[in-house]
């Protein structure tokens, strides 16, 4: 069980170095891994020991609330990450198409093109 | 001939402007690790070009664009603001949870145990000389105990105060560099495009960031003014406005230049200085005067129950065990009275020479003390709270050096190119985070279930 919560943790450090960078791409390569400990959680609470064994549980413990500070770290970055770039697409999309009626800034759109291959 | 020399003009004149662009190459490879610097891009104009008119076009150098955003500034430094709170709390209370030892092994829970133990010993053998004076020594031990750690207390309060002098030497030092860069900015306008200037003003900006909470506002004349927790003037124009700490109560006063209260606009606003602010005035009195009750408590029970019997005359005791000073702080002055071995009440007052009132001083030790909680467990419990208070300063510390570095990182490659590759660049991180967003949130309450059930 402590092996499976250290996966976890591993899978969650990955995570939190790609939201450290400026990199989309990295964000979306932690899915696959971020998908798999979801099971993987489950699976904890068949694993836990009983109550014969005080200090295994002590163990348990301690790493999940060790778990539950990597998932803190993780979900404040992505707060942050997610509210920083909003903010940035509120300037980007007022600077180039203004403001709506309701004042708020128009909506952001990226531009791309379209190529057929006959 | 005339187009010769538009067209030998031009090329010479591009040559320039590109001796320029390089120049600022240069300039950007050279500064790559100034703090504060950004990078800046020439920009390249083209002239009018139509020659049935005469107009040979050709290139000249535009303004200096910097890839400054203040958007990102601001987000650095609204981290930083939290982070120096956070780092100042972690260290300071790291110095305050030593004193705290639950262990039973020493300090004040040992030195309870040890004063039950002998007055059960004392039950034993009442009219032992040798067990009543152990009684008195262990009572002194007890008193040590929380002299001691209500002194590290308030060592810990005067270090506090000392870094709290320094950070308000910190504040004005840096408002003055602030004041000064203004003065450059007011006295010759093109000395706002200035790069060196540029990086000196934002490396001073991340800097008070750290040490208190401000507002920023940008004049149009290009200066910055500086608002202490969003409203006292620190920096305005070319002008510094000093603030000072006054510390002639026990509770930490910080004024601004009028001399005018203004702490709550500080405490626990950020920076380093909030932290000691809110640590000053709120976190250390509060452990004080639990740790005051506590010893307060504990001797008016003690010197109560002994009232209540007879000592080795069988007389009424003449003299208490403990004695305090409450002004001064119950746990900082606790002390044992010129109390004498045949002065200690070990038998109660129907029964002179027998070990009634020494078993009742022992089971003091399972008797409610404070809000239900035995002596031992009330002091148990504040040292948790002192621990809780550390650990949680600790995480914040470690999640706010994350979003530094996250916002840094961000700001560091902000390039300012093509409108389009920002947007599409945005679109894809909102809806990463999306992403990534759920699945923590599933993980995150997933722990939560396993944790209550392995409670």
């Amino acid at each position: 069980m402590l092996a499976r919560i250290q996966s976890i943790r591993r899978r969650l450090d990955a995570l939190r170095i790609a939201l450290l960078s400026p990199s989309s791409e990295e964000i979306v390569n932690c899915l696959p891994a971020l998908e798999e400990a979801v099971p993987s959680c489950h699976q904890l609470e068949l694993e836990l020991p009983d109550d014969s064994d005080p200090l295994a549980r002590l163990e348990i413990r301690i790493a999940l609330h060790a778990l539950q500070s990597d998932l803190q770290i993780a979900g404040r970055l992505i707060e942050h990450g997610a509210a920083l770039h909003q903010g940035w697409a509120m300037l980007l999309a007022a600077a180039v198409g203004g403001y709506v009626a309701t004042g708020a800034p128009a909506p952001l759109t990226a531009g791309g093109t379209v190529s057929l291959e006959g | 001939m005339g187009n010769l020399f538009s067209a030998l003009l031009n090329s010479a004149n591009a040559l320039q402007v590109y001796g320029r662009v390089f120049s600022t190459i240069q300039n950007n490879v050279t500064n790559a690790s100034t703090p504060g610097y950004v990078k800046q891009d020439q920009s390249l104009v083209a002239m009018p070009f139509n020659p049935a008119v005469g107009l040979g076009g050709g290139v000249q150098a535009g303004p200096l664009l910097s890839m400054r955003s203040e958007y990102l500034e601001q987000a650095v430094r609204n981290q930083q603001q939290l982070l120096g709170s956070a780092q100042q709390k972690t260290a300071d209370l790291a110095q305050v949870q030593p004193l705290f030892d639950t262990s039973g092994n020493s300090g004040i829970p040992n030195a309870l145990n040890e004063f039950f133990n002998n007055f059960s010993q004392l039950s034993v053998s009442p009219s032992s000389q040798v067990s009543r004076q152990n009684v008195i020594d262990a009572a002194g031990q007890v008193a040590q105990a929380f002299n001691q750690n209500a002194a590290g207390i308030m060592l810990v309060s005067a270090n506090v105060v000392n870094q709290t002098r320094e950070a308000v030497t910190t504040v004005n030092q840096l408002a003055s560099q602030l004041a000064e860069i203004n003065q450059h900015f007011r006295a010759n306008s093109a000395s706002t495009q200035d790069a060196g200037l540029d990086a000196r003003l934002h490396a001073v900006l991340e800097n008070l960031s750290q040490v208190a909470n401000y507002s920023l506002i940008r004049s149009q004349d290009g200066t910055y003014s500086v608002y202490l927790g969003g409203q006292t003037p620190l920096v305005v124009g070319d002008r510094s406005f000093p603030i000072t700490a006054d510390f002639s109560t026990p509770q930490t006063i910080i004024r601004n230049a009028q001399g005018n209260d203004i702490t709550a606009q500080l405490d626990n606003t950020g920076g380093s200085l909030g932290a000691l602010i809110e640590e000053n005035n709120t976190t250390l009195p509060g452990y004080k005067t639990t740790l005051d009750t506590l010893a307060k408590n504990f001797a008016d029970t003690v010197n109560t129950t002994l009232s209540q019997g007879v000592d080795n005359s069988g007389n009424p005791p003449a003299v208490n065990l403990f004695t305090y000073n409450a002004v001064a702080g119950a746990a900082y002055t606790l002390a044992v009275t010129n109390i004498t071995p045949n002065d200690i009440a070990a038998a109660l007052p129907g029964a002179p020479g027998g070990n009634g009132n020494a078993i009742a001083m022992a089971q003091l030790a399972n008797a409610p003390a404070a809000g239900g909680f035995t002596v031992t467990q009330a002091y148990g419990n504040l040292g948790g709270q002192v621990g809780r208070d550390l650990a949680n300063a600790q995480q914040d510390k470690t999640v706010q050096q994350n979003l530094v570095t996250q916002a840094q990182q961000l700001r560091a490659t902000s390039t300012g190119v093509s409108l389009d590759e920002e947007a599409a660049k945005l679109l894809q991180f909102q809806q990463a985070y999306q992403a990534v967003g759920k699945l923590v949130g599933v993980l995150d309450g997933l722990t939560q279930t396993v944790i209550n059930m392995v409670k």
